[in-house]
């Protein structure tokens, strides 16, 4: 039986209060400083890479950036639909995503706000949406990564429509194909050869035990343990293992038309967010030459869309696949339907 | 504690779960949705459901397994419970996957000798997460098998134990007794597994939960995902309603606890060889094992200090989760004590309010996520709050999660208190509210503080629901940690996964002294 103990209510009513006023007082602290020094991102870069660049934007213009980061392997599609969610009374005020098809799919549903960065004067139009609600840079490759200790570049396949060879049963690693620039290139295959053809190719991936990993920092880390031979995957997550000091190395397979899938990043303001103005001198910032530079610098080494400054950091393109970015967002929900229903059973 | 401070408690335990329940539901029905929502889910769905009912089972089964050798080894060797035991289970889920993922690797000890038998045992990854969920949640029968102990196996194994070993004593006279403990157990371990989404998240196997995720990802409206979800929550409510059903049976739930043991049971320590054996074997596996394993991949024992230096944002968000977090479990705990009925009786008051925590509970964490976060969004009221102070929105919604924890143990307590004080105090003229606030609440302080301590811990460690809902500049230090896994920042990842064990460790300490003195 439990003895009845006397606690005393002043020890009860103070705890409790206290704790209500921690509960208060941090969660609107945050927001007591006037808007105008804050600007809330929505972000799907690699965090650690991102805050490099964020501390240098707080640093220069004194807006302190409150950011949103989704988990790696979600990332981008998680933080479009709070985006969607939040639609009516945004909470964002820039998207900054580490692919582009996304950021368009946001512009067509009228969430992004119209806005020409003058930073971003110099970028090609290619990368710049034609009504100007979102711009482009920092470009990745989709690529094959390997380890040169077990294969050599010869033997590898020279296009992606080659990977259902036998020799690479169970051999190869993709990312999830409905999260982050996965899902781009599998749209790309849509788009390129058509919906038919790239069902086909899927399914084919399918039947050749193809490994599908939570991202693509996890299929090149499937890599580097030895599960498997290949692995799907973006420029920068290779040259992040290969700084590590993994065997690692890479090769840029051909698309449908010969060229290699090179997917930007996009930056974006938000239509109605809460502190427009920081918005934009965060957008400009990020469409800088300068931040450009320093992603290309970065252990990501991002490629510059700005031919001079990719000339001048030796940074050279395999020729680009020919296929519209716009072109490929319309391909998404098909491409996505396919991918669940085949690879993801 | 006053009476107008008892009438505030209860009233703001009213209020949250209220909220918990009507935000989500304010969310489902307000979704902008031209999506048909099929109720019967397609071929598809229901063989990952199949699958997800099969690796849950598996998990559960195998967890029982582990959780027996441990029982037996405790209950035999020590006079004291396994409290303890609440240390491991505060270890998140996704730390045992990453160890795992260490142990296993092909360049591994244990990798290169399972490939050498012609098991490519990273190619698994269906039986990893089953193995990894057995991992994680065998604490949880192993605890309910202590209890049960008490009630009756220790006699049948006392009066065994006279003509047979110890060993063969505890599995012929002690175990059928404990059946019943160990089917509660591996019923809660199959909820909580099938509920998981972390572990087959992090090992790429696809089931229900993470496919209800990527549905929403895709952009599936939350209606159309809901009502997808229903073969799992409806599975979950079965599963846990034949769990209270099966203890209540037992009469556990109102029963006083019995006197605790005063002597070991082992005649000599060369009789405890067997049940030593299996007790250090298991943890030995299922703990220790993946903690060297994490230990030996840190290359720097700096790593250990530097993970507090440019991660000021996670640790205070996880600081300020754990302070109101412990509050609000408190309050749900506290006002869960109520005794319905002057004898202590249940009322289907409380029934309704405990199938409500449980229904939070069960229900995928994307379902409730997402319309959470619809239903903020859905009025000026109620996005002001969603604007003004999410963390608020981040404590409700990881609290609603773990709320159960509180409602369950409350609901518990309160069978457990004295009923002739009770009878004593109504005599006295004491109202309802009175005796709640000046004798049941304060005679279960323990058990009070023991629940409020889980949930914020289990807080703390949540992964879906705090990626939702963290509000921007406040990343929680699940998702940190889970990120810092995919960049592999293996020195950062082991750094944190070692703190959290640690401090899993240090909250199960203090949870287990509590618990101890108060049930037993």
């Amino acid at each position: 039986m439990i003895p009845p103990r006397r606690l005393s209510p002043r020890r009860y009513a103070a705890g409790l209060a206290a704790a209500l006023a921690i509960v208060a007082g941090s969660s609107c602290q945050r927001q007591a400083s006037p808007n105008a020094e804050n600007v809330v991102l929505y972000c799907s870069v690699d965090d650690v890479l991102a805050r490099q660049v964020l501390a240098e934007f707080t640093q220069r213009s004194g807006i302190r950036v409150q950011a949103k980061y989704d988990t790696e392997a979600g990332k981008t599609t998680t933080l479009i639909s709070t985006l969607l969610a939040e639609r009516h009374r945004p909470r964002a005020d820039v998207f900054w995503s580490s692919e582009l098809f996304g950021t368009i799919r946001l512009a067509n549903e009228g969430l992004l706000e119209v806005y020409d960065p003058p930073a971003a004067a110099d970028i090609p139009q290619r990368f710049r949406d034609p009504d100007r609600r979102w711009t482009a840079f920092g470009l990745r490759a989709r690529v094959l990564a390997f380890n040169p200790k077990k294969l050599s570049k010869q033997d590898l396949p020279r296009r992606w429509a080659d990977l259902p060879a036998a020799r690479w049963k169970g051999q190869l690693a993709l990312a999830n194909p409905l999260f982050g620039t996965t899902r781009g290139h599998v749209a790309a295959m849509f788009a390129t050869r058509g919906p038919q053809a790239a069902t086909q190719y899927l399914q084919s991936l399918a039947d050749n035990e193809v490994r599908i990993a939570d991202g693509n920092a996890a299929a090149v880390r499937m890599l580097a343990r030895g599960e498997v031979l290949l692995a799907a995957t973006d420029t920068d997550d290779v040259w992040t293992a290969k700084a590590r000091g993994e065997s690692i190395d890479l090769v840029y397979p051909e698309m449908a038309d010969g060229g290699t899938l090179w997917i930007p990043n996009s930056v974006a303001v938000i239509r109605g967010g809460p502190n427009p103005q920081a918005a934009r001198e965060l957008v400009d910032f990020l469409c800088s030459a300068h931040v450009e530079r320093m992603l290309a610098e970065s252990l990501s080494r991002n490629v510059p869309v700005r031919p001079p400054l990719a000339e001048q950091l030796n940074l050279t393109l395999p020729r680009q696949c020919s296929v519209g970015y716009a072109a490929i967002a319309e391909a998404l929900p098909q491409a996505d339907a396919a991918a669940r229903e085949i690879l993801l059973r | 504690m006053p009476t107008a401070l008892a009438y505030a408690v209860r009233l703001a335990n009213v209020l949250l779960l209220l909220l918990l329940l009507a935000v989500p539901a304010v969310g489902l029905l307000t979704s902008e949705s031209e999506q048909a929502s099929a109720p019967w889910p397609a071929a598809r769905q229901w063989n990952l459901f199949i699958r997800t009912v099969l690796l849950s089972a598996g998990a559960s089964i195998l967890a029982v397994v582990w959780a027996c050798l441990v029982a037996a080894g405790l209950s035999l060797l020590t006079r004291r419970g396994g409290w303890w035991l609440l240390g491991p289970l505060l270890v998140p889920p996704y730390v045992h996957a990453y160890a795992w993922s260490y142990v296993l690797a092909p360049d591994a000890v244990v990798g290169r000798a399972l490939q050498a038998c012609g098991l490519a045992v990273w190619t698994f990854g269906q039986a990893r997460t089953l193995w990894v969920w057995s991992c994680w949640l065998w604490p949880i029968p192993a605890l309910l098998m202590l209890a049960g102990w008490r009630y009756g196996a220790r006699q049948n194994v006392e009066l065994a134990v006279l003509d047979a070993g110890p060993g063969r004593a505890w599995l012929r006279a002690g175990m059928p007794a404990l059946l019943p403990f160990a089917a509660a157990g591996a019923l809660c371990c199959f909820v909580l597994a099938l509920t998981n989404y972390s572990v087959p998240h992090l090992y790429n196997v696809n089931v229900f939960t993470t496919d209800l995720l990527a549905a929403w990802q895709v952009g599936d409206s939350v209606p159309a995902i809901a009502v997808a979800g229903w073969p799992v929550i409806l599975t979950a409510l079965l599963a846990t309603a034949a769990c209270v059903l099966s203890l209540g049976r037992l009469g556990i739930w109102s029963a006083p606890p019995p006197t605790p043991p005063t002597r070991t049971l082992l005649r000599s320590w060369t009789s405890a060889g067997p049940v030593l054996s299996a007790l250090i074997i298991v943890v030995a596996v299922t703990l220790i094992g993946p903690l060297v394993a994490l230990v030996c991949q840190l290359r720097h024992l700096a790593a250990l200090w530097q993970c507090f230096v440019g991660f000021a944002e996670p640790w205070r968000t996880s600081a300020v989760i754990v302070v109101p977090g412990v509050v609000l479990a408190w309050v749900i705990a506290a006002a869960s004590l109520r005794r319905t009925g002057r004898r202590g009786q249940g009322g289907v008051r409380s029934a309704v309010v405990l199938f409500c925590w449980t229904v939070l509970a069960v229900v995928p964490a994307v379902v409730w996520g997402s319309a959470t976060i619809g239903g903020y969004n859905a009025s000026a009221v109620s996005q002001w709050l969603y604007d003004r102070a999410p963390l608020v929105v981040l404590v409700l919604g990881l609290v609603g999660r773990y709320g159960w924890v509180s409602a369950w143990t409350g609901w518990l307590t309160a069978r457990r208190l004295d009923p002739a004080l009770d009878e004593q105090a109504h005599l006295n003229g004491a109202t309802g509210v009175q005796r709640w606030a000046r004798l049941h609440v304060p005679s279960a302080a323990k058990p009070l503080a023991v629940a409020a301590i889980l949930v914020a811990a289990l807080a703390v460690t949540e992964l879906p629901i705090s990626s939702m809902l963290s509000p921007p500049g406040w990343q929680t230090l699940s998702v940190r940690t889970v990120n810092l896994m995919h960049y592999q920042r293996d020195d950062q990842v082991i750094a944190i996964a070692l703190w959290m064990i640690i401090l899993a460790i240090v909250a199960g300490y203090f949870v287990s002294r509590a618990a101890r003195r108060w049930f037993e």
